[in-house]
């Protein structure tokens, strides 16, 4: 007992001396916790205890056979033969077998060798279900339906758990490797059957959910143990968790995620401009020109980088380079052997290698990125992700979905990306998607789309979107949607964060003494268990959920210098969603444009939940609709005292769901309402423009009338600042914008955001010509900027 | 029946009438529409009538009739014509748009003058585009007009309109 003690007590110290010591953070949190589950008072003999029988084992693993990748639980099977008498099994492979599912839709979902070996076996089996009418490599065809094997591993889960449950436990006859393999077949076979019908009655993708398998899997286990007759086993078979397994549990953890320390030097950043000019970071980003190529570009993220790192453009081809990180982005044209070998060299040196491609092979570039990372086993697939259940894929990684990546990331706005395989085991998957589907490219559309509906033929989740591989002393970094880091949404929430982990995490150096010392603690931490490597398997399942936790509670990088604007996250309502392929119209809410534009004032955007902190970067609360509690309108009027500048914008169309109040009563600044002579008339005939050659067009919009019969008069009520200083009116002379100043510091009201709606405004994309009156929307968005840059209001 | 969109701007026509075929094509989206007219004038009249043929089997007419009084009607229905506006329109169809030198550039092509808008040119409240008119002398033999995203127009498509006078 005291020895155990001990033990536990010295490895948890012998981890935080290398993780404060290699990594230089604290984790005291996870520390503490080690040291508190190796001092709780377990009870001698453990604390659970299961005793079931071979019969259940069997069961599970058919089971399971599904789940994860099924020859790891042949393997598993014939060990279990193998070993029989060791009833306790039951457990440690149910538990593995969760932890393994992890670790399939965690780590092994992005390698083809997985995929094809389920593939393999689902082919095989498939052959017994007479409803199948062929077998394709990728799939079967059921009246004339091609159903993807990818549907299957996950969907199947429930009926080979039951079947089995029925066909493995209750006393068939024969061996136990006959009803084993009985089992197996009967589970598969009819596993695919189910999710072909599924597939087919409309139900796409019921099964393909990372949770369900997990619950039927719980459910399997807890009906084995309860309700089946099964036999009872000798005392040696009992399992026992304890204070060693827990410990080890933390431990194995911690080592997991041990390590992870962004890079916090300036460096050297290089952008191959040499193989295509995709994406180039030679574009206009000004208040000048306008158009798609001044937004579809990676302009900004050159500028945002240069707040700290240097910046070299390779313009020409190269035969060795001399950087910390190097951008491939869109490659059009092929790599040379001597370019590829001088980034091989630079990788191994230490180097990363980020390479951004896009969706269905677009213009060629998947093929030339695919040539250059074939040494490395990663490729981009000729696809592209569809959502489940909405226009777009907003990826909000679940706590088993964090990767050190991922750390500050809440979200990131997918728009359209393709799919990641690898052929390697050392692929590392970045993101992980879930409720997508990947389309195969047609080559007969524009952008080489199909038909960008989800459906039984398209591959399932998981899907890896971005993987790291290391090589050397380097890495080489794949991300598959470029639109993501363009300039129009590359200030986003999220995507200017997991860029800049990219940077920062990716060339964070790899100490080989901290590997030996992770590799000690692993084998310090299967010795402190001290049993078979099949209670070690127990370990899993409870290790990844800890290592994924500490991973979501990673701090999120730190911002760079430059100028920021803060939005307001915890109150303002507004939806950031530059979309290139326009799907959804023009919005009242959407503030893409508004939030791009700001870029062409040298400032960068930003939303955050504590815009208040610093007074030396300003803020902006929009259309706000969450309650101010007196805390924050504290926080707010102090930030301002301290010389914050604060734009605050609302409008009345929003007067239902505002809350923008109590904010502007804390600064003495109110709103009244006047009833301007505005009359209320009968539809009319269409109006006469100004010019006769517009009449054709008068025939045709909807949107406005010659006035006729007055039916009210004063039937608009408008909204009027009081206490401010004016600056804008409208044309009734009702004051809609004004300024106070208040300490040093100041706010501005701006009473109409909607015209920096995308309705009013328009997209990002507006054309390269653009209208007078929306170059003067514009400018007074870039004027309402300059206040908060220190300048006057214009 | 086929799809026929009319603008019909002459009613009247003295028998000293000068008489131009109009034909041309209006595009909304992916709607377009086969324009065909004539606009006639003299001494004190000017009109116009103009039909349109959409391919969703429908017909719009458009009429104006430009005298000693202006009138003028979409699709049958009459809309009010202000003197100040009747006023220009006459102008407009007697000789062409008026082209500011600042926002057109002109160049002969033949006997003909063409002028392309430097800028975006609205053809009316909430309808910005690029415009080209070409001219035979002083008349107005063509116009071109489309607008350059889908954005900049109420009808948040893209549109363009020709319209040749001969």
């Amino acid at each position: 007992m005291v020895g155990n003690r001990t033990s536990a007590i010295g490895a948890a110290s012998i981890f935080a001396v290398a993780e404060v010591s290699l990594t230089g953070t604290w984790r005291w949190g996870a520390v503490a916790l080690a040291a508190l589950l190796s001092l709780y008072p377990w009870p001698e003999k453990g604390s659970v205890r299961f005793t079931v029988g071979r019969g259940a084992t069997v069961s599970l693993l058919a089971g399971c056979f599904y789940i994860t990748t099924g020859p790891i639980f042949i393997v598993l099977a014939a060990l279990l033969l193998l070993n029989r008498r060791r009833a306790d099994t039951i457990v440690s492979l149910s538990l593995a077998a969760l932890g393994i599912h992890l670790l399939y839709w965690r780590y092994l979902s992005t390698l083809h060798v997985s995929s094809s070996l389920m593939q393999w076996s689902a082919a095989a089996t498939s052959w017994v279900v007479g409803s199948v009418v062929g077998v394709l490599p990728e799939g079967v065809i059921v009246r004339g339906q091609t159903v993807r094997f990818s549907v299957v591993p996950i969907a199947t889960v429930m009926t080979p758990t039951l079947v089995s449950l029925l066909a493995g436990v209750s006393g068939t006859p024969g061996s136990l490797l006959v009803r084993t393999i009985l089992t197996i077949l009967a589970s598969v076979g009819s596993g695919v059957a189910l999710s072909v019908v599924f597939e087919l009655s409309g139900h796409v993708h019921f099964f393909a959910v990372a949770l369900w398998p997990l619950v039927i899997t719980g459910i399997g286990v807890l009906a084995a143990k309860t309700l089946l007759p099964l036999p009872q086993t000798d005392s040696a078979s009992h399992l026992t968790i304890g204070r060693r397994w827990a410990v080890a549990v933390v431990l194995l953890g911690l080592g997991l995620r041990g390590g992870a320390v962004s890079e916090h030097r300036p460096l050297h950043i290089a952008f191959d401009e040499a193989h295509g000019k995709w994406e180039t970071v030679n574009a206009p980003l000004n208040q000048v020109d306008y158009g798609r190529h001044t937004m579809y570009n990676f302009v900004l993220m050159r500028r945002w980088l240069e707040t700290k790192h240097r910046i070299t453009v390779l313009n020409s081809r190269w035969r060795n380079i001399d950087a910390d990180v190097l951008i491939v982005k869109m490659p059009v044209e092929y790599y040379a052997a001597e370019e590829k070998l001088a980034i091989d060299q630079f990788v191994r040196r230490g180097g990363l290698l980020l390479v951004i491609g896009d969706h269905t092979n677009l213009y060629g570039t998947g093929l030339i990125i695919n040539d250059l990372l074939r040494p490395y086993g990663l490729e981009i697939e000729a696809s592209a992700t569809v959502p489940w259940d909405s226009a777009h894929y907003d990826f909000r990684p679940a706590w088993w979905q964090r990767t050190r990546y991922l750390a500050g990331v809440s979200e990131i706005q997918f728009q359209t990306a393709g799919t990641i395989r690898a052929r390697t085991p050392w692929a590392i998957p970045i993101v992980v998607a879930d409720r997508v589907g990947g389309e195969d490219a047609d080559y007969s559309n524009e952008r080489f789309f199909g038909d960008l509906h989800p459906g039984p033929e398209d591959r399932q989740p998981p899907l890896v979107l971005a993987v790291e591989r290391r090589k050397g002393q380097g890495r080489i970094v794949l991300f598959a949607d470029s639109t993501v880091f363009s300039s129009f949404s590359f200030m986003s929430p999220g995507n200017v964060d997991i860029f800049q982990n990219f940077i920062g995490l990716g060339v964070s150096g790899r100490s080989k003494v901290r590997i030996l010392l992770i590799i000690l603690l692993l084998a310090g931490c299967l010795l402190l268990v001290r049993q078979r490597l099949w209670f070690a398997l127990t370990l899993l399942p409870p290790l990844l959920a800890f290592s994924a936790y500490t991973a979501s509670a990673e701090r999120a990088p730190t911002p760079y210098p430059g100028a920021w604007i803060n939005f307001d996250s915890r109150h303002s309502h507004l939806e950031l969603r530059a979309d290139p392929r326009d799907e959804h119209g023009p919005d009242y809410d959407d503030y893409s444009t508004f939030y791009a534009w700001i870029a062409r004032t040298g400032m960068f955007p930003t939303v955050s939940a504590r815009a208040f902190r610093d007074s030396h970067t300003p803020a902006i609360i929009l259309n706000p609709d969450k309650p101010f509690s007196g805390a924050e309108l504290d926080d707010i009027e102090h930030y301002v005292k301290q010389g914050g500048r604060l734009l605050v914008m609302d409008d009345a169309r929003f007067a239902a769901r505002s809350t923008v109040l109590s904010l502007l009563g804390r600064f003495g600044v109110g709103l009244s309402r006047s009833l301007p002579s505005s009359s209320l008339y009968d539809a009319g005939p269409p109006t006469a423009p100004a010019n006769v050659f517009a009449l054709p067009f008068e025939l045709f919009r909807n949107d406005r009338r010659a006035p006729g019969r007055e039916r009210a008069r004063r039937a608009l009520a408008v909204d009027v600042l009081t206490g401010v200083s004016p600056l804008l009116v409208d044309d009734r002379g009702s004051v809609i914008a004004g300024r106070k100043d208040i300490g040093v510091g100041s706010v501005v009201v701006f009473l109409r955001s909607t015209v920096f709606s995308e309705a009013v405004m328009g997209d990002v994309w507006v054309g390269s010509e653009v209208a007078p009156e929306r170059i003067q929307l514009y400018q007074l968005e870039y004027d309402l900027v300059g206040f908060l840059r220190g300048a006057g209001v214009q | 029946m086929k799809p026929v969109l009319a603008l019909v701007l002459v009613t009247a026509v003295s028998s000293a009438a000068n008489v131009r075929t109009i034909a041309g094509q209006l595009a909304i989206g992916t709607m377009v529409y086969t324009a065909s007219g004539t606009l006639s004038e003299d001494a004190d009249t000017i009109g116009v009538s103009m039909t349109l043929t959409g391919s969703d089997d429908r017909e719009h007419t458009i009429t104006v009739l430009l005298g000693k009084d202006a009138s003028a009607s979409l699709n049958g229905v009459p809309i009010t014509v202000p003197a100040a506006t009747a006023s220009r329109w006459r102008g407009q169809l007697r000789g062409g748009l008026e082209v500011p030198p600042d926002r057109f550039e002109c160049a002969f092509k033949g006997i003909e003058r063409v002028c392309n808008s430097r800028e975006l040119f609205e053809l009316t409240e909430g309808l910005a585009g690029r415009l080209r008119l070409t001219y035979n002398g002083s008349r107005l033999v063509g116009l071109r007009f489309y607008s350059l995203a889908e954005f900049n127009n109420v009808f948040f498509q893209n549109v363009s309109l020709t319209l040749d006078f001969r």
